[in-house]
């Protein structure tokens, strides 16, 4: 049985995976960069231990740094979370190496499914088509044969590439080199691997993707489907479970594809295929990712299942038919959006700066996974997300209705975020019916920036400025931000004398 | 109308706020623009009554400003402690293409003298491992270019100057 357990990674999925090794009764330790000291992750967890300086590459993503510190913190396993080395076979060998348990897939299915080119392989073998397209040798020259023979618009793509990284849309043969070229720039920097492949650019479609669990027993099971077409830049902004699109047939087909498609690769674990499926209902296969997504928590909704949990218990080496349900339902509806200090009118960028408040909602039905805290600076170093938000309800407007209220009962105050941004998306037409596709977001239009002031916001600042704090004052900067009597809230305590 | 009179601004606007706060009714007069608030809450969300329904957010206060976070949005009014008019920040020329964040320029694509239309690529800034490719908001002629490639920059430092026309 695992007993102590290294997460690492950093954000709202350290802090998540924390939780459940906490409820099983495991020891968490946690790893951190300079900048991350103090980090939410780094005070939920038993111990911790410093493996270098703020860029990834010294810490986060540093194999050696990091089996060392699960060494030396007496770990023996290790959980990788999502992102930095979970999709490394690598790092999974040196665990093992080390003697450590790597809680996720073997070796030899990481790097099958990392490798696109490789992958779309096993799928054609697995009798599961893929998107059309070309992974081979990627000189630039016949990149461009390939392109004309699979035709515009396309996608140039990282054969070792995720989240939406190293990913560019090519309308037209002018527009080719230029994208090669970004894409190399892009897949370089953020996997070390600048290889590329081309896709057709299926058109429309939604992107549904189906959660598998593998044991070491053989046993695959499928653990329904999440749609997660709502996406920016190929990053995902929205997503739910189950899709609006999937009947029990067309899930049946989607899962019969996905468990193949595990048994091709002999996987364990949890991971994912993403596949693009168009509105007759024929879908081709996208990906697999080998490890936790993003946002397993809707599938964690409305199945009652605790995906991380499992993923312990296969490593422990648990069968799935000791307590998985053999056919899952969706009980209710799930729904997600992802918090990012970015600012929608100026054009997604990335924010950092201090949160100078953070006020979380909750309530039934409402799952808050936060990676931050009040009073933390969010860094330039590594991914803007803040939190994820998910709602559920009976139905899916029930589900929609909690997040869209949740989020206006979000309040964070520091870097822009695109809360609002959300919010629109939600309330919006599209969503609202499930008419949601790839490229919904990207051609509904620029977010601009109100040009008044409402009467709400007039009325909230008049009221801060009357407000009767102890002080007559309210909360001004300057106070003690961990002062007692400034974390009160409404219910105060009057400071003695010379208080601050 | 009495009250306690709060001078603020908004992006260069002037926001004066007269508020009269008597037990839980606020009433705040904006010019001719009357807002009757019944207040629910002041705890660390603030929750009034308007005609409208009820409202709730979040309000940080500084020095410098009255920040306010409501329906997913927040609204940073600039408070002026003298009581006078209000010198707004320095608003930048609509020509000035800055840094939206701190990060590295990939690439220059453009040059001075360039004459330009909308929408032309200027500067390729890489931030947080993603690239962004700022553009030109009209024709324009380019002024200067004050990077290059490779060069890390603050947000809002200003990367190349237009004359837009």
């Amino acid at each position: 049985m695992i007993q102590r357990v290294l997460v690492a990674n950093r954000g709202e999925i350290a802090c998540r995976i924390i939780r459940t090794l906490r409820a099983l009764g495991k020891d968490a330790c946690a790893i951190y960069s300079d900048v991350d000291e103090d980090a939410p992750h780094v005070r939920l967890a038993d111990d911790a231990r410093p493996i270098g300086r703020a860029p990834a590459a010294d810490s986060y993503l540093n194999v050696v740094k990091v089996v060392t510190a699960a060494c030396d913190m007496g770990c023996d396993a290790v959980h990788p979370g999502y992102g930095f080395l979970s999709e490394s076979a690598a790092f999974a060998e040196a665990c093992t190496a080390a003697g450590l348990v790597f809680i996720g897939p073997p070796p030899d299915a990481i790097r099958r499914m990392g490798d696109k080119a490789e992958a779309r392989r096993v799928a054609e073998k697995a009798g599961v088509s893929p998107v059309p397209g070309y992974g081979g040798p990627d000189d630039d020259a016949t990149l461009a044969l390939e392109a004309r023979r699979i035709g515009y618009p396309l996608l140039v793509k990282a054969a070792m590439g995720g989240g939406g990284k190293g990913m560019r849309k090519v309308g037209c043969e002018a527009e080719l080199e230029g994208a090669i070229a970004a894409a190399r720039r892009e897949a370089q920097g953020a996997f070390g691997d600048s290889r590329l492949m081309l896709e057709r650019y299926i058109h429309p479609s939604r992107h549904i993707e189906v959660q598998i669990l593998a044991d070491t027993h053989g046993q695959v099971a499928s653990v329904l489907e999440r749609e997660c077409s709502l996406q920016r830049r190929h990053q995902k902004v929205v997503e739910e479970c189950p899709s609006p699109a999937v009947d029990e047939g067309l899930r049946a087909r989607l899962s019969d594809a996905a468990v193949k498609l595990a048994k091709a690769v002999d996987y364990v674990g949890a991971g994912t295929i993403e596949l693009l499926v168009e509105e007759d209902g024929s879908f081709w296969f996208l990906e697999m990712n080998t490890r936790l997504q993003v946002e397993h928590g809707v599938t964690e909704m409305v199945t009652g299942e605790d995906l991380v949990q499992w993923q312990i218990a296969i490593a422990e080496g648990a069968r799935l038919a000791d307590g998985l349900p053999e056919v899952l339902a969706p009980r209710g509806w799930a729904v997600e959006a992802r918090v990012y200090a970015e600012n929608p009118e100026s054009g997604f960028l990335p924010q950092v700066g201090h949160l100078d408040r953070l006020a979380l909602p909750g309530g039934p039905g409402v799952r808050v996974d936060c990676g931050v805290r009040e009073g933390q600076e969010v860094t330039r170093h590594y991914d803007p997300l803040l939190m994820k938000i998910v709602a559920g309800g009976r139905d899916r407007e029930h589900a929609r209705g909690r997040l869209v209220a949740a989020l206006r009962d979000l309040h964070v105050i520091g870097p822009a975020t695109n809360i609002a941004y959300l919010i629109d998306v939600l309330e919006g037409d599209a969503f609202r019916e499930g008419k949601t596709f790839t490229h919904t977001l990207e051609t509904s239009g620029v977010p601009v920036a109100p040009d008044e002031i409402p009467q709400a916001v007039l009325a909230l600042a008049a009221l801060s400025l009357t407000k009767r704090g102890p002080d007559g004052l309210g909360r001004e900067d300057g106070l003690d931000r961990w002062s007692p009597y400034d974390r009160l809230g409404d219910f105060r305590l009057v400071p003695p004398e010379g208080a601050s | 109308m009495s009250g306690v009179r709060h001078h603020l601004s908004w992006r260069g606007q002037d926001v004066e706020l007269l508020c009269d706060r008597r037990g839980d009714e606020l009433s705040v007069r904006r010019g001719d623009e009357l807002i009757e608030a019944s207040i629910v809450s002041e705890g660390e969300r603030l929750v009034v009554r308007l005609a409208g329904g009820q409202v709730g957010g979040v309000v940080h206060l500084s020095r410098e400003h009255v920040v306010v976070s409501y329906a997913g949005r927040t609204w940073a009014l600039h408070r002026s402690h003298d009581g006078g008019a209000v010198s707004a920040a320095v608003e930048v020329g609509g020509g000035d293409i800055e840094a939206p964040m701190t990060g590295t320029v990939l690439d220059v694509l453009c040059a001075q003298g360039d004459e330009i239309e909308a929408g032309a690529p200027l500067v390729v800034v890489e931030a947080m491992k993603m690239e962004h490719r700022l553009v030109s908001p009209g024709a324009a002629k380019v002024m200067s270019v004050d990077v290059s490639a490779g060069q890390l920059v603050d947000i809002g430092q200003v990367l190349v100057r237009l004359e837009l026309r």
